[in-house]
This record gives structure tokens, sequence and C-alpha cells, in this order.
């Protein structure tokens, strides 16, 4: 489903004089060592106006923008994206060093949004050279929107850094908007209101704003970046009121008018429905016979072009081409189910990545579809784009996240159950002994929930010749010194219940001899060693999973060997992770038993310090050798 | 002429789609290629050994005919049987260009008009993919239309062509020649390439390691060359070789009547040079201001060359602007048109050469001269050689591929002198020519004994030591290392201009230098940590002692402090010190690498030493030093490591080498012999032990 976002930036009425803008831009550099421009000033307007022909509400967002170059002899590239439903009226610019872009020197094109095959959106771009350090470039855009529906926020950073900017929203008091603000949080945001004849103008000014950050494992951008949320709710109309988007009523009602124009025709794929359910007993396995088929042979390719964006495909569509979105493979699934006699119905959800729930009309509240079916009261989720997910089981992006499934003229809302971080967990364990100065024994992977999906789902989609090298590599981590044989792997093909991993290892870098005495790695996984969180690091990590690991070590002691140093153990607990490590000895074995937990999958900034301490202090008990000694 | 330059007349794969559905036309041509296939397109089984791949190419056509030497068509036509996933998602999302399109398969065309594809299930079943559904793909994606292939599945067959034909009325129609390797991405059961010319053309073929060769057969008023190849393997990845020399290749060219041998086109550019048609001006001026009476041809000839290299002159003569010295790329000859004048002006007495790449073999195997290049040999005592030059490049330094390898030589300029030096190559350098000496001074972290501190110093020469120039230099260094008064000599208009543009630069850039060194020493402290595999913290005192780029001082060299995370292993009251791992990560050689059949092929010999000089903490003792001393030499190179106690000082130095930069396939087991102990080197430890 089409994801909507809007980055400003804007008018400048700037104060700073030329002069003072090398000195400005010699701060700024040092401050943002990445940063080619600065966002010395920038204006953005929106202008919302009622569509006279249509009943919609249109949009001219007018932007001037004054980049501060930080480089010399450097190029950027200033890009406008539109789609059909928008188009970009004007676009020049002029330089302090007079330079200029103008209609004449943008270029547009084509581009498909990350994820899609294939979508609507596109671009103009001008290629802004920088000559100096301290020159201004103004750019002036001017950009429509058709329909504000597709305009849902405004954001108030950019891929550079910004001094000032200032958002306006200039809307006539005939029409109902409601501006929702997120994560102003640590941000001085400044709100102002007033009412210029007829309209009503409000205005959000912001200064000394950091750019985006280009770094792993972040939330989605409605999570931590400043914004706005523009709700066009109703338009008067003399003295009645319309309603666009003016409660979750008005948006369900849309995408079911959507629905109601899908051509469903069964009849193509009624023999497979009756083939995948002849020998099936129990109604939980004819709906998982339909589920898994779709999940393993429609392959999840997007065309979301214009309203393909929000109009799922016709099931047989996608049966017969064999690939769809999330919306096609949701609605082949419920069709599917239907044709075998269940109650199965068209789910809207916003995954993990999405902020809002429903209690906001908006079409950013959404970004994915699956189905529900209902059986003996029970609503079962199903979401066929999750390769190797189990009946009833639940992939960590869509767990705990409200949906609104689909009932005629209304809605059922709901949330998709919750599983804590033991469905994730990944248990590994060596049963091993000492054979000269190798570490030599038998190893075994337990794969549960979301580390069995990505391990099946990664296997089988690597080339068939590179499966046995992934397969070692997921074991071994790739380190030569750490050979494998005897690879057992479980029937992937079961989706239920855990999958095991049996291997034969022998290792070359774990044990140490000197004299008398041997030292061992119990511990050559070593995992999150080192991975200490930056210091200029500003959003939180979302790993996208729980994480709950269990390494399990049992060494034999060596004849003739005893132990003469058990490391120490180490106990971390926070409320968003723990650590431990624990040494033990049981007769002629010593026990290594290390945990990992990440409750959540996440570490917010303010537990940034906590987890780096956490880390460094696990790095260094890795470090810690067994020592046994000749008796 | 030169490997630098894109040959633009080799077709331009632009590509047009035609979307009118089943005109006339396509008609005709999906019945000629489809209705009549040949056997191997009606094949859908595949042979139990390839069971395992992902893809198999069942069969590959390609047909060129280039008829009244105008009208050329090109068909291209494939057949693949996909076994897993990955290949079912490889040609499911399919677009117009030439990976899919001309899939290596020599066929590239100047215009398609069709494209056909049909999807064979594994039942027989056959269905033609309606392309009239196909999008118009990405603009930066160098691809025209692109399509999503419906109901396809694993074990299903994908069958499509390409058609094109093109008329040439005003221009010429393009030249052929490839290179072409028959290994690719997946195996091949059966390819076909028919060539049909107009007699009059000919198509000149040499094949190598084992390749077929094409038949020639006359047909009338053609002469049709075909090649068959037959059950050909996938390529695999190969440690230090260069394909051309060792996979089965073929190469060909269209000729014509008048067509001259390769030797013939090399003896024309070695003796074509026009000296007339260089302007010197600048360059007599600079000799003028500051060496008007230098006579030492040695002198002059540094001092010419690096002029030449200087980003003023570049600007001058090359048009380059001097912003981003080291990323400065040269084109063309006029290099070395230029400094051939000035040496005929200067009456110093040298050839210009025209050397064949190693990676493509001598000489006579080359097709044409893009993949040679030439080198200006000085007839001093011992000659000079003038490589191309390129921002860091020196005197005698030439591009390794070019070593030793004979190619032709013109006459001596000026006339008059003798020409005494018979020599038709240039001397290969040698392992100590090429050598890279780090030297560490190493303690544990007074305040954290799991850390060392490290100082190091690196001197790094020949053709080792431009990686180090990359990752040590920055462009204000470059410009400032040419600020000397003798490249202010203002004797133009144009170059005064040119000056005031240098000099505006070299503010510019002083005012980023902050900006400049903080990326520098980000990307050294990343290149430690990637090669020796540990965690750095620390980083600083960077010092670049000198850039190894002029005749005095050579050499790149500069000094560093940081410190290692977590490389001291915690005993009970003893350390584990894993110092071998300080000289970096060692090529490991994988089982599947052990056996080896094709030769083996280096860009140069080089070697590699290193001391680390390890201060032992007082109250402790080192244990474990025998696992440090290692020796294996042999005729390819060697590992030599030692270990030693000075006073409170553990020394370790090792040196690795590779003798040479080709070996025959019989000498790898000894190749592997000296890399295996410098693996077990780094992996060796030693003990630090509380007294």
């Amino acid at each position: 489903m089409r994801y909507l976002l809007v980055f400003l930036g804007i008018t400048a009425v700037s104060s700073i004089l030329a002069q003072d803008n090398t000195k400005l831009a010699t701060e700024l550099q040092l401050k943002y060592k990445d940063s080619p421009v600065a966002i010395l000033s920038a204006e953005t307007n929106f202008e919302f106006s009622k569509d006279p022909n249509r009943p919609l509400i249109k949009v001219l967002v007018k932007e001037t923008e004054k980049y501060l170059s930080l480089r010399f002899n450097s190029r950027i590239t200033k890009s406008v994206l539109y789609d059909s439903n928008s188009e970009v009226e004007k676009f020049y610019g002029s330089s302090s060093l007079k330079g200029e872009i103008s209609e004449r020197t943008k270029y547009c094109g084509k581009y498909t949004s990350e994820g899609y095959f294939y979508d609507d959106s596109k671009f103009c771009s001008q290629s802004i050279n920088l000559k100096e350090l301290g020159e201004v470039w103004t750019i002036n855009t001017v950009k429509s929107v058709n329909d504000s529906k597709y305009l849902p926020s405004c954001y108030f950073q950019d891929e550079y850094p910004t001094v000032s900017r200032k958002i306006t929203f200039t809307f006539p008091s005939t029409i109902d908007i409601e501006l929702k603000e997120f994560n102003f949080q640590g941000n001085s945001i400044i709100k102002s209101e007033s009412t210029v004849g007829n309209n009503r103008v409000v205005s959000f000014t912001v200064s000394n704003l950091g750019p985006v950050q280009d770094v792993g494992y972040k939330p989605g951008i409605q999570h931590h970046a400043p914004h706005v949320l523009i709700l066009v709710k109703s338009v008067k109309n003399g003295s009645s009121t319309q309603n666009l988007l003016a409660s979750v009523d008005d948006l369900y009602a849309w995408y079911h008018s959507l629905v109601l124009k899908l051509n469903t025709n069964p009849e193509p794929f009624k023999a497979t429905v009756a083939s995948l359910i002849k020998d099936k007993k129990t109604d939980e396995d004819k709906i998982k016979s339909i589920f898994y088929w779709v999940q393993d042979n429609i392959r999840y390719i997007a065309y979301e072009d214009g309203i393909a964006g929000f109009k799922p495909d016709d099931a047989q569509n996608v049966y017969e081409k064999k690939y769809g979105d999330c919306k096609g493979m949701a609605n082949l699934t419920k069709e599917m189910l239907k044709i075998a006699g269940f109650d199965a119905r068209l789910t809207w959800i916003g995954t993990r990545q999405i902020l809002y729930d429903y209690s906001i009309p908006s079409l950013a509240v959404d970004n994915h579809m699956i189905c529900t079916v209902v059986l003996n009261d029970k609503k079962y989720f199903l979401d066929a784009t999750e390769d190797n997910v189990s009946f009833g089981d639940y992939a960590e992006r869509i767990q705990n996240r409200q949906v609104m499934i689909e009932n005629g003229d209304k809605y059922i809302l709901d949330k998709v159950p919750t599983f804590d971080k033991t469905r994730n967990l990944e248990q590994h364990s060596y049963t091993s002994k000492i054979n000269s100065e190798l570490l030599e024994g038998v190893g075994k992977f337990t794969l549960h929930g979301e580390t069995k999906k990505d391990f099946v789902t990664h296997y089988t989609h690597t080339q068939n010749d590179k499966k046995q090298e992934y397969l070692e590599g997921y074991i071994n981590d790739k380190k030569s010194d750490f050979k494998i044989s005897d690879v057992k792997v479980g029937d992937m093909t079961e989706r239920s219940g855990p999958l095991d991993i049996d291997y034969a290892f022998s290792i070359a870098n774990s044990v140490s001899s000197f004299n008398n005495e041997m030292y061992v790695d119990m511990d050559p996984e070593k995992d999150f060693k080192n991975t200490v969180i930056k210091d200029d690091r500003l959003v939180d990590i979302d790993f996208g999973e729980k994480i709950y690991k269990k390494f399990h070590v049992e060494l034999e002691t060596p004849t003739g060997y005893t132990v003469a140093t058990v490391p120490e153990n180490l106990t971390v607990s926070e409320p968003d992770f723990s650590f431990s490590i624990t040494y033990s000895k049981n007769g002629n074995k010593v026990i290594y038993n290390r945990e990992i937990s990440v409750e959540k999958g996440t570490i917010t900034k303010a537990n940034f310090p906590k987890w780096n301490d956490a880390i460094k202090k696990l790095s260094k008990a890795y470090e810690n050798q067994l020592v046994l000694k000749k008796k | 002429m030169f490997k630098r330059i894109i040959f633009t007349l080799l077709f331009i794969p632009t590509f047009f789609l035609t979307l009118k559905a089943d005109s006339e036309e396509e008609k005709k041509i999906k019945a000629e290629i489809w209705g009549n296939t040949q056997a191997e397109f009606k094949i859908t089984q595949i042979p139990k050994q390839w069971e395992n791949e992902s893809a198999v190419i069942i069969a590959t056509r390609l047909d060129y005919s280039l008829t009244k030497s105008t009208t050329e068509k090109v068909y291209s036509h494939h057949r693949i049987k996909l076994l897993d996933k990955a290949a079912v998602k490889e040609f499911s999302e399919l677009s117009f260009n030439e990976k899919y399109v001309n899939t290596n398969l020599f066929g590239k065309a100047n215009s398609y008009s069709f494209v056909g594809v049909k999807i064979i299930k594994a039942n027989g079943t056959e269905k033609e993919v309606d392309l009239s559904k196909a999008v118009k793909a990405d603009d930066d994606s160098r691809k025209e239309m692109k399509f999503a292939v419906p109901d396809l599945e694993v074990g299903d067959i994908i069958d499509y062509f390409s058609a094109g034909k093109q008329i040439y009325k005003d221009v010429y129609p393009p030249d052929i020649y490839e290179n072409f390797l028959f290994e690719g991405e997946y195996p091949v059961m059966k390819r076909v390439v028919q060539f049909r010319f107009t007699k009059g053309t000919t198509l000149e073929s040499k094949v190598y390691n084992g390749a077929p060769d094409f038949i020639k057969t006359d047909e009338d008023k053609e002469m049709v060359y075909t090649l068959v190849d037959t059950m050909r393997n996938k390529s695999e990845d190969l440690l230090w070789t260069y394909d051309h020399r060792t996979a089965p290749e073929l190469r060909y060219k269209k000729t014509s009547y008048f067509a001259s041998s390769i030797e013939f086109s090399a003896t024309s550019y070695v003796t074509g040079y026009d000296p007339n048609l260089s302007n010197i001006g600048f360059i007599l001026d600079y000799f003028d201001a500051n060496f008007k009476n230098e006579t030492d041809p040695k002198k002059i000839v540094n001092e010419l060359y690096y002029l030449l290299r200087n980003p003023l002159y570049l600007k001058a003569y090359f048009s380059i602007e001097p912003d981003h010295p080291m990323g400065a790329d040269y084109d063309g000859d006029l290099f070395f048109r230029l400094i051939n004048k000035v040496l005929i002006k200067r009456k110093i007495a040298h050839n210009v050469m025209l050397l064949p790449s190693a990676e493509v073999g001598p000489l006579n195997e080359h097709l044409n001269l893009s993949t040679c290049d030439a080198v200006i040999r000085v007839n001093t005592t011992p000659p000079m050689y003038l490589g191309r030059v390129a921002p860091f490049s020196m005197i005698n330094e030439i591009p390794a591929t070019l070593e030793g390898m004979e190619g032709v030589v013109g006459s001596i300029w000026p006339r008059k002198f003798p020409d005494n030096d018979q020599s038709k190559s240039v001397p290969k350098s040698t392992q100590d020519q090429n050598s890279t000496t780090t030297t560490m001074t190493v303690a544990l972290n007074p305040e954290d004994n799991s850390k060392l501190n490290v100082n190091r110093n690196t001197v790094s020469k020949g053709h080792n030591k431009r990686t180090h120039q990359y990752l040590a230099v920055t462009n204000y260094d470059y410009l400032k290392a040419y600020d000397l008064p003798k490249y202010q000599a203002k004797s133009s208009s144009l170059m005064s201009s040119i000056l005031k543009k240098y000099n505006e630069e070299k503010k510019k850039l002083e005012q980023r230098q902050a900006q400049d060194y903080n990326i520098r020493d980000t990307k050294l402290k990343e290149d430690i940590e990637s090669s020796m595999e540990v965690k750095v913290s620390d980083y600083k005192n960077f010092k670049l002692k000198s850039l190894g780029m002029w005749e005095e001082s050579p050499n790149i060299e500069y000094s560093d402090d940081f410190t290692i995370e977590n490389v001291t292993k915690k005993a009970g009251p003893n350390y584990i010190l894993e110092l071998p791992k300080l000289i970096e990560a060692q090529t490991e050689i994988k089982d599947k690498q052990k056996k080896r059949d094709r030769d083996i092929y280096m860009k140069y010999a080089r070697s590699f030493l290193n001391e680390i000089n390890f201060t032992i903490p007082d109250g402790y003792s080192v244990d474990g030093l025998e696992a440090l001393n290692k020796e294996v030499k042999n005729n390819t190179g060697g590992f030599i490591s030692t270990a030693k106690i000075e006073g409170n000082t553990l020394k370790i130095t090792s040196k690795k080498y590779y003798s040479g930069n080709y070996f025959p396939a019989s000498d790898w087991p000894k190749m592997v012999e000296f890399l295996n102990a410098a693996v077990d080197f780094t992996k060796a430890k030693v003990l630090l032990k509380k007294k």
C-alpha cells in the first residue's frame, strides 16, 4: 500500500547578511561534517482551496528555500517529487554568485519508490553547483496537489541541517482542517495562529534542526521525526457540510467503495481451492492449506500506480499472474477462503513502522493489507506476504497492531495478538571436547518464530548451488577456522514448531596451550560483541524484532587436566535488555550458558548509555578464558 | 587508441520496443523464430549433473547478418530452465536491457524491433506473455521498459527472443569485435552463434583454452561463420587470474579485404607521431623561466614529467579542473605527444613504445590497440620509462599490466641519435620494489588491560603504495605538494588566469582542510578495522611524512596512533595476546580452492614487512614464542617470521612476499604452502604470564 510522505523545506526571510554567511558556513561545516549544504531558511506555504468542479480540496504548495553552501566546487541535486495526483508548476532559483536554475535546466523523469515494482512516482531535479563556501542559493518551487487526501503529513527535517524553517497552512474558514503535531518535544517549534480575511493561517517555526540521520535499525520515521499530520476533515457548502475524511468512518467508506469496484470471478481458482481442501478434515487444515498455497505460490510484486495504490487487484488476476502486492494477495486469500466456505475479510493495517492507529482518519494510518478469517468466533489474521509464517502465528511487524476489518458498510477494529520474546528464541548449543588444540563436537540450532522464518526464507531464496555455502555461513559466521560437517536441517516445509539444524564441528582457534596449561575460549560466537552505539546517534534502535538468544556449551575436561580457573559470571539486567553469562561445573564437564534478550526489540535513546556500558562488559567477558591445568 | 578510450563505434544498445500488438511483421518474426525452432529449442529436460544449479541455459542462439554492407539483422534467442526461487525472481522481473536481452551472448544491435517471451510449464503447456503490460522503467536504470513475467514458477522454462533490423544508409555499419568468454553465470547446454556477411567482409577469429571456433561455409554470395558450443559449465570464482588468459575464450573481429594486422597497427601508431600537432608553449615557458640552461637529460625529463602531472598544467593542456586533483583522469595520447615534442626540442633521445596488456596476452593476440598502451623510453643510462601520467605516477613506475610485455618500439627521436637499446619491453618490477613496511610499537593500555595502544609507521613503495596514497593523502595535501615557486611562472594571459584559479582552489581547500582530514582519519580507522579484523578506538596523531610522488622521496610514509579494543584475552592472572593479528588478515585458501588447474596471474610481485615491538609490562614474562617462528620459501614466494625478547621488548618480525606476477598452475601447492604459513602465524598467540 502506498505510503505518502512529504519533506518540506522553505522560505526564507533571512536577516543574515552576506558577509556573515561565510562565518556561519564555517561553523556549520564543523558541526555537520557530512552535509554539503545547510538550509539557511525555508518557508513552505500550503494553500488549501475547494476544487470548483469536484468535491475535493486542492492544495498549492509554494516553497522557497535558501541553501547555504558548506563546500567548494561541489554539486548537490535538488529534487521535487510528484505523482499522478500532483504537478510541479514552477522550479527555479539563483545564487548569490550569479548561478541560475530555471525551467530550462530542470530534468524530470520517473522513478520507483523502494519496495515496489512500479508506481506513479516522478521527479523533477536541478543540479545545484556549489562554487564557494558561504554561497547562498535561493530555490523556489510550486507544486499543485489535486486532492488533499493524498497529502497526509508534513515533516520539518530534511536530508540537510536546517537553520530555520517556517511552515504555514492557509485555508478558508469553510474548510475544517486539523493539524496534529507529532514528536515536537525536544525541538523548539513555535506555533502561531491568526485569521487573515476569510482564511485561517497556522504557522510553525523551527530552528536549528539536524539532518535526518542515515543510520541502520531505525524505527519508522513517524516514530521519531517532528511532523504535522494534515487532516482535511470537511468543507462547508453554504449551510451544508460535506465530510471528506472527517472520521475513520469516512476513511473506511472510501476504502470500501474501492472494494465494491472489484469484479471478482472465482472460476479460475475454484478447481485449485477444491484440490487444496479435498483431503483436509478440519476447517483449520483447510484454511492452512489455502493460506500456505498463497504464501508459496504468489510472488510479492507491487504495481502501485495511482488508485492501484489503494484498490486491490482482482483475485483472479493475482491467481493467474501468480504475483501481486499485499492487497492483491490478501484479496486472493480472502476469495479462495470464501469459495471454501469461510468467513474471510479484507483487513487494513499499519505495520510496526507506523505510529498512528485508527483514531485518526488519514491514509497515513495504514500501509499494508492482510486477510482476516473468522473461525468459531475467533479471528485469525493471514498475511500471505510473509513467507513461512504458520497459521495462528504473526510476523513481528504486524503483532500488536490495530486492524480495520471489512464488515459490509461498517468495519471492525481489532488488534493482532502479540507474543513475547520466547516466540523468537534462537537456541544454540555445543557438546564439545578438546582434541589436541581443536575444539570438537556437535552443535545444534533450534530456531523459533522470526529467527526460523528469516532462516527458511533466506535459504529458500538462495541459489541452489550456493545453498550449502549459505547454510555453513549461517552456522559458523563464515569463520574459516570453524569447520563444519554432517549438517542436517529439519523439515523446512513444516511451518509450525521450531526448526532444528544439527551439525558436527571442529574449531581451530578456541584452544591455546602453553606449557602445562590450556586456555579455552568457550564462546566462539560472541554475539553483540563491540556493538556499541555511536555517540552522535539521535534516533532509537529498532532491531525489527524481539531478540532472545540462548547459547549453551558443554565441554568435557580432557583426561589428565583439571579446571584451574573459571571466568567470572556476568549479569546485566535492564528493563529493555539483559545479558548473562554463567559458568558451572558438572562432573568432568564445564557448562557455559549465555543469554541475550532485547525484550521489545528496541533500545530507546535514553538507554544508549546503559546499553553501551553493558556491551563493553559483555565484550570484555567474551575475552575471558577457561584455564585447564595438567594434573 | 588506448584502454581508457571507450569505443563508441561499438553498437550502442539503445532499445526500442514496438508494442503494436501482433503486427504482420511481428507475426512473421515470431513464426520464424518460434515456429521453425532448432531441436535444442524444443528440449525441456536438463542433464543430471546440473540439477543442483540455479538455472540452466538449455539453448542460446545469436544470428547476425550484415548483407549488402548496409542491412544488419540481429536475432537472439534464449531458452532457460529455472530451478530455484532465486532464478524465478531473477527472470520474473524482466527489463529490456543488455542484461536480459543480450545476456552476454555477443549479440548486441543498435536497434531492436521485437521482443517475444513465452513460458513453458512443467506439464509442457506453453503460454506467450502479453508484453503490452510492460511499463516504463526508471530513468536512471538504462532500461526502456520492464514487466513482471506472470505465472512463473520453479521448474518452468522461459523462452525469449529479441529480433532487430537496421539499415545503414549514410553511416558505416558498426565495427564488430569482442573477446568473448564462454563461461557465464549459468551452465549452457548448447550455444550457437552465426555471422553472415556479404563476400568481401570476413570474420577473423582465434580460440583459447579449449574454446570452439567458427566453421566457415561459402554460400553463394555470402560467407557464413557458425560456432557451436555444448555443455559449457558456469564460471567459477578464481583467485588471482586473468580470465582472458585462462578461461575458454573466442576472440573475433569483422575485417574487410583491407584490414591490417595488429602488429601493423601498432607500428603505425609508434611511428605516426607528428610533433607539429602539439603546442608546447606553456612547457617551454616553464623551462625558460626555471631551467633555461639545464642540459642534464635526467633533470629535464624529471621536470617535464612532474610538470605534466601538475594540476595546473592539466587544466592548461587537458582542461581538467584542479579542484579534485587526486581524481584526475587522463585520456588519449596528448600526454605522450607533448613529451615527445619537448624531448625532440631539447634533443633528448627517446623511443615511443606500444605495449600490450598482460591481461589479454602477447601483442599478436590482441584484437586491436584498445588493450595496449604507450610508454616513452628515454635513452639515458639506465633508461627512463615514462608511462601514462596519473595523479601519483612517477617515472619508471609504468602500469603493472604492461611490465615485461613485449611490444613494438618506434625509431629513435631525434633521428640523429644511435638506437642501441634493442629491448621491446619494460622490465618487470620486483617484490623489493613493490614493498610495504609497517613498524609498530605496542603496549597494554595502562588503564584497561583489555586494550592495546599502538603507534604505527608505514612506508610503502612501488605499485604497493597506491592504496596507501588514496587512504592517507587528501586533495589539499596534493595541491600543497605542488605549491612551489617554480610552478607560478605567469608566462601568458591564459596561464595567469589558470594560476589565479589554482591559487583560489588552494585557498578553498585550505578552508576545508579540517573536514578532509576528519574524513581521512575515519577512512584510515575503518581500514585498520577491516584489515586487522579488530575494533579501533581513539585514532589520532596522523602524520604524513612523505606523499611518495617525487624523485627525491619516492615512498609514501605516514605514522599514526590508535587503540585496539578486546584483543587481549584474560586467562586467570595471565593474558593471551593475539599480537600476530596486527600484520593484517592474510589470504586464506578455502578447501574448494586448494585444487587448481588454471595458471596464476597477479598484477605484480610484492612484499609486506612487519615489525611489532611489544613492551612487556613489569611483573610479566612471555611464553609461546616458538609458534611465531616460521619459514616457508620457494620459487613462488615465502613467509618468514621471527620472535625474540630484547630487554623488556618482544620483537616480532614477518615478511611475506610474492616473487613474481605469473606462475603455472602446477606451482599452486607451493603458493598455498606459504599462504598457509602466514595464516597460521596470524592465528598464533603469546601468553603474558604473571611472574
